[in-house]
């Protein structure tokens, strides 16, 4: 396609969404090039569509002449998954925030992609309801991102991640169509590709309506905070609770290094001696927290727990809370960059896993802080860094891939809600071979994408011909013949 | 190798037989044997307990039944991590056994335990009454190993209680019949088994009144690990044993909410149940022992002894199927004794018919796939006289995704291999 020819392509999208929310001057297009990842890259155009009709026009246009199209939310994501990747028009769902349809009785929501997930609870939160998948940062990262991400967040480990809770979307395939996958009920007959788009990081359609299931607000929250003297006495005190038998609405972890991130900001006050710092929530009915909180209360003092905390009160627990919610931000504290590996392991292999990835924090000469979903084995190593150093980068990367490896090893997974993304694509043959590659890669044909949604991701590239392998190892440009 | 015999009986389906029977005790023999079916341009049908064959549109071609019993046992299991690795074809009550010696469960609970295996009810999507509030099977599935129909063995999802590695096949093939690839392995990820359970019924005139209770227990900030309203049959049956013979009026209908917990939270949800059953007027209420509950849960499936001619699956919002369940009494007047469940959680209501002519319980499918239309939903017909079969698709109308899944269908099994014909637009 000739220059000429995108020109045309931005006229026709003008007409769609008009003049103001087709981006394309590079200075304008740089907030463009990045999300939460360590990757960027310039997309060609960016579209701010107004209406999903006028979204789906934009992707028939963008298939019409060729070229792929990258969807964007909030941009929050950490795995590179609305990175433009060459020649790509982004497609941004940031306008459509609307939500559409609340049923209280039957505890469903229908929402545009674009709605914030926090928002969703808000919103709901008169009726008694909320909506339960909770990334750290919900205030930010829409609902279609979570469901791209199949994100997860502290209180999914009682209750489930996206997956669970999203029952059906409609979605804009690359011809324009929109389809709904599953519905507003729980299952549909067929095959289940409401299950299969949720995680697909954006590369069959885009989702542009999102059907949700909303949870009656508990009757009583706890939330706890234990404070151990070291590492191994917390990761010990995770791995007794679940084996024991009880599984907290939420269980996450803080290491020195996060506390000494959070102390100047949020000034939580813990003890000197803190080596790290459970943040543990049960909720439900009065009679199951006290008989939760006690079981749990009683494991951390069998190992060893410096101080113990716990609060009903809102505003407490808000403040109990407000360092874990904050830690990533906080992170700017100690350093200019933080590079956020996201893996899981078996929760008994917590001990084991943390120990080796503080040897290769020590080896690498780099510092790296822990704070993550520990009650579900999600690992979220925080490699700081300062990326203005020459070399840095790629040793952080390094470091990052090393410490993946001792995730699978331990039988454990590549990620836990951040997703593949252009982050970790060249490491899916750690767990995957190309049998079980090919298979996954069978999902674009059969969306008949053409390659149109977010090329290049996901799978590795490099190596092997397409036919070869099934599914695209070179990054593939929106356009060939660019002039 | 795994052993082929000729022209065996008991691996009918829909009054088909196949050629030859396979047993393959590992999936690299089913590997092998699913290659070279194949490659020979011959149809497999996949057999795990056989207790859900009667699913599905007839087969367009049979050639090889594959039974899967022999791929079975538990792979790995580590108690503490609450994961639990099992073989395609293991029962499901063996495996519910082995959990159980941790003092474990994986919550589900399909009919025919002893019988059914973890690859089939998966393929089939079989439902049961346990936290059908929370999510299905579908939802404690973690990873899966399936071998595809040119022998590929495929693996998608992980071991661990959270992994979001690559795309989520784990779902595509669970509820897909077989028809994308056999399962041979899954991954599940389990829980305690609660201190503490018990069963509280309430018996209630007519769906109206039921209705409006077990909504009020579906919006209550906590949830009974199992809910279901039997209409019909089911809740006549329930109601005579526990108010004695005689009682009960054909109108009754039945509220079933298990608890689960510790135990003063199970004594709090039984007296909030019981306060509720009191206030609204249920005309009786009871809360089950062990053997009592034991018998009112059995009597919410249908009985595995006697398999009904005609039975329907649909799913709707929870409000939807108490009024589609309401249709369904109104369409079934010329067949006599008709029973459903719905699973209040889920919103899945499961109707049964036991007999009747064909032509007459024909009728009342149609009635009941119209009735499921008009809340904008289908109605999967599980049974199906044999005879009329061929005239529907059981699945009913999958809508304009159906593109979509023939097209996975043509890239997973380009030569339908796989149960050709069986699954929804005769896939
Ligand atoms: C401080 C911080 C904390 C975080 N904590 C968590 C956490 O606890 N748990 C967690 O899971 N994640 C977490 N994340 C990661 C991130 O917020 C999630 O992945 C989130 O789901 C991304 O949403 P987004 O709207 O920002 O999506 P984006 O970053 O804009 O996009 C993410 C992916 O979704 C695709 N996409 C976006 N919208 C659509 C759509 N409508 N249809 C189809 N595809 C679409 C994009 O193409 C891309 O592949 C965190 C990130 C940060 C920065």
């Amino acid at each position: 396609m000739t220059m000429n020819a995108f020109e045309r392509l931005l006229f026709r999208l003008r007409d769609v969404v008009g003049e103001r929310y087709v981006v394309h001057r590079p200075d304008a297009l740089i907030v463009y090039e990045y999300d939460g990842s360590v990757d960027k890259h310039l997309p060609r155009a960016v579209v701010v569509p107004g209406t999903t009709q006028e979204l789906a026009l934009c992707v028939a246009l963008c298939h019409e002449v060729g070229i792929a199209v990258v969807p964007r939310g909030s941009g929050t994501g950490l795995s590179g998954g609305a990175v433009p990747t060459e020649g790509t028009v982004q497609i941004v769902t940031s306008r459509l925030r609307s939500i559409i349809e609340v049923d209280a009785e039957n505890r469903i929501a229908i929402v545009e992609p674009g709605v914030i997930n926090a928002d969703l609870s808000i919103a709901v939160e008169s009726l008694g309801l909320y909506y339960v998948p909770d990334p750290s940062s919900q205030r930010a990262c829409s609902i279609g991102g979570n469901v791209a991400e199949n994100a997860g967040g502290p209180h999914c480990l009682a209750y489930g991640v996206t997956t669970n809770h999203v029952t059906g979307m409609e979605v804009a395939l690359a011809d324009g169509s929109m389809v709904w996958l599953g519905g507003e009920a729980r299952e549909a007959p067929g095959y289940d590709l409401r299950g299969v788009f949720i995680g697909s990081e954006g590369t069959l359609g885009i989702a542009t309506k999102i059907a949700v299931r909303l949870m009656p607000l508990p009757e009583m929250i706890r939330t706890m905070v234990a404070v151990f003297g070291s590492m191994d006495q917390a990761s010990k005190s995770v791995s007794d609770i679940i084996a024991g038998g009880v599984v907290p609405a939420a269980l996450e972890m803080m290491d020195r290094v996060t506390i000494d991130a959070v102390e100047p900001t949020y000034h939580p006050n813990y003890p000197a001696e803190a080596q790290a710092v459970l943040i543990i929530e049960v909720d439900g009915l009065r009679e199951s927290v006290e008989d939760q909180s006690a079981a749990i209360e009683q494991l951390c003092r069998d190992n060893g727990v410096a101080s113990y905390e716990s609060s009903d009160d809102s505003e407490r627990r808000a403040e109990l809370w407000a360092a874990r919610k904050g830690a990533i931000g906080a992170f700017g504290n100690l350093k200019p960059n933080y590079y956020l590996v996201d893996g899981v392991v078996p929760r008994t292999k917590l001990q084991e896993v943390l120990a080796k990835v503080a040897e290769i924090g020590a080896e690498m000469d780099l510092m790296i802080a822990n704070v993550f979903h520990a009650g579900d084995g999600n690992l979220h190593p925080c490699i700081l860094f300062d990326e203005r150093i020459p070399g840095e980068t790629e040793r952080v990367l390094d470091a990052g891939g090393q410490i993946l490896k001792l995730c699978v090893d331990a039988g454990g997974a590549l990620s836990g809600e951040h997703g593949i993304g252009l982050e970790k694509q060249a490491y899916m043959p750690l767990v995957f071979t190309d049998d079980d590659m090919r298979s996954m890669a069978r999902l674009g044909p059969a969306f008949a994408t053409d390659d149109g949604f977010n090329p290049s991701k996901v799978f590795p590239v490099g190596e092997g011909s397409e036919a070869e392998t099934g599914y695209s190892k070179t990054r593939r440009a929106g356009t060939s013949d660019v002039v | 190798m795994a052993e082929a015999s000729q022209s065996e009986t008991g691996f009918e389906v829909d009054g088909l037989s196949p050629s030859r029977v396979e047993r393959p005790a590992s999936a690299d023999e089913l590997s092998r044997v699913i290659a070279d079916a194949n490659s020979a341009g011959e149809a497999v049908i996949p057999w795990g307990g056989g207790t859900r064959m009667s699913l599905g549109n007839t087969p367009e071609r049979y050639d090889v039944a594959v039974d899967l019993t022999g791929i079975s046992g538990i792979v790995e299991y580590e108690p503490a991590d609450l994961t639990v690795v099992v073989s395609g074809g293991t029962r499901i009550a063996e495996l519910q056994a082995v959990l159980g010696e941790s003092g474990q469960r994986l919550d589900f609970d399909p009919p025919e335990p002893a019988a059914a295996t973890i690859g089939g009810s998966l393929a089939s999507n079989a439902v049961g009454p346990v936290r059908s509030n929370v999510g299905g099977v579908r939802d404690l599935a973690i990873g899966l190993e399936v071998v595809e129909a040119d022998g590929a063995v495929t693996k998608s999802g992980g071991r661990v209680v959270k992994n979001v590695q690559g795309f989520d096949l784990v779902r595509l093939h669970i509820g897909a019949l077989g028809t994308l690839g056999i399962i041979t392995e899954v991954a599940f990820k389990v829980s305690p088994i609660p201190a503490d359970t018990q069963t509280v019924a309430g018996w209630f005139d007519g769906l109206d009144a039921a209705r409006e209770t077990a909504m009020r227990i579906f919006n209550w900030s906590f949830q009974p690990e199992a809910l279901a309203v039997l209409v019909g049959a089911r809740a006549l049956a329930v109601v005579q044993t526990l108010a004695g013979p005689g009682d009960g009026e054909s109108e009754a209908v039945v509220i079933l909410a298990r608890v689960s917990g510790g135990f003063s939270a199970v004594r709090r949800q039984v007296d909030e149940l019981t306060s509720l059953f009191g206030a609204d007027m249920a005309d009786g209420f009871d809360v089950l022992g062990g053997q009592d509950a034991e018998a009112a849960w059995a009597g919410s499936l249908p009985d595995a002894q006697t398999p009904p001619a005609l039975s329907a699956r649909a799913t709707l919002k929870p409000t939807d199927a108490f009024a589609y369940a309401s249709r369904l009494i109104g369409a079934s007047n010329a067949v006599g004794a008709f029973g459903a469940t719905i699973h209040v959680g889920t919103g899945t209501v499961l109707a049964d018919w036991p007999g009747g002519d064909p032509e007459e319980l024909a009728k009342t499918a149609a009635a009941a796939a119209m009735a499921a239309r008009e809340f904008r939903c289908e109605a999967v017909f599980e049974r199906y006289p044999s005879e009329l079969k061929s005239e529907i698709d059981v699945w009913g109308n999958p809508g304009p995704a159906i593109d979509i899944m023939r097209r996975m269908k043509e890239q997973f099994d380009p030569k339908r291999t796989l149960n050709p014909g069986r699954f929804v637009g005769r896939i």
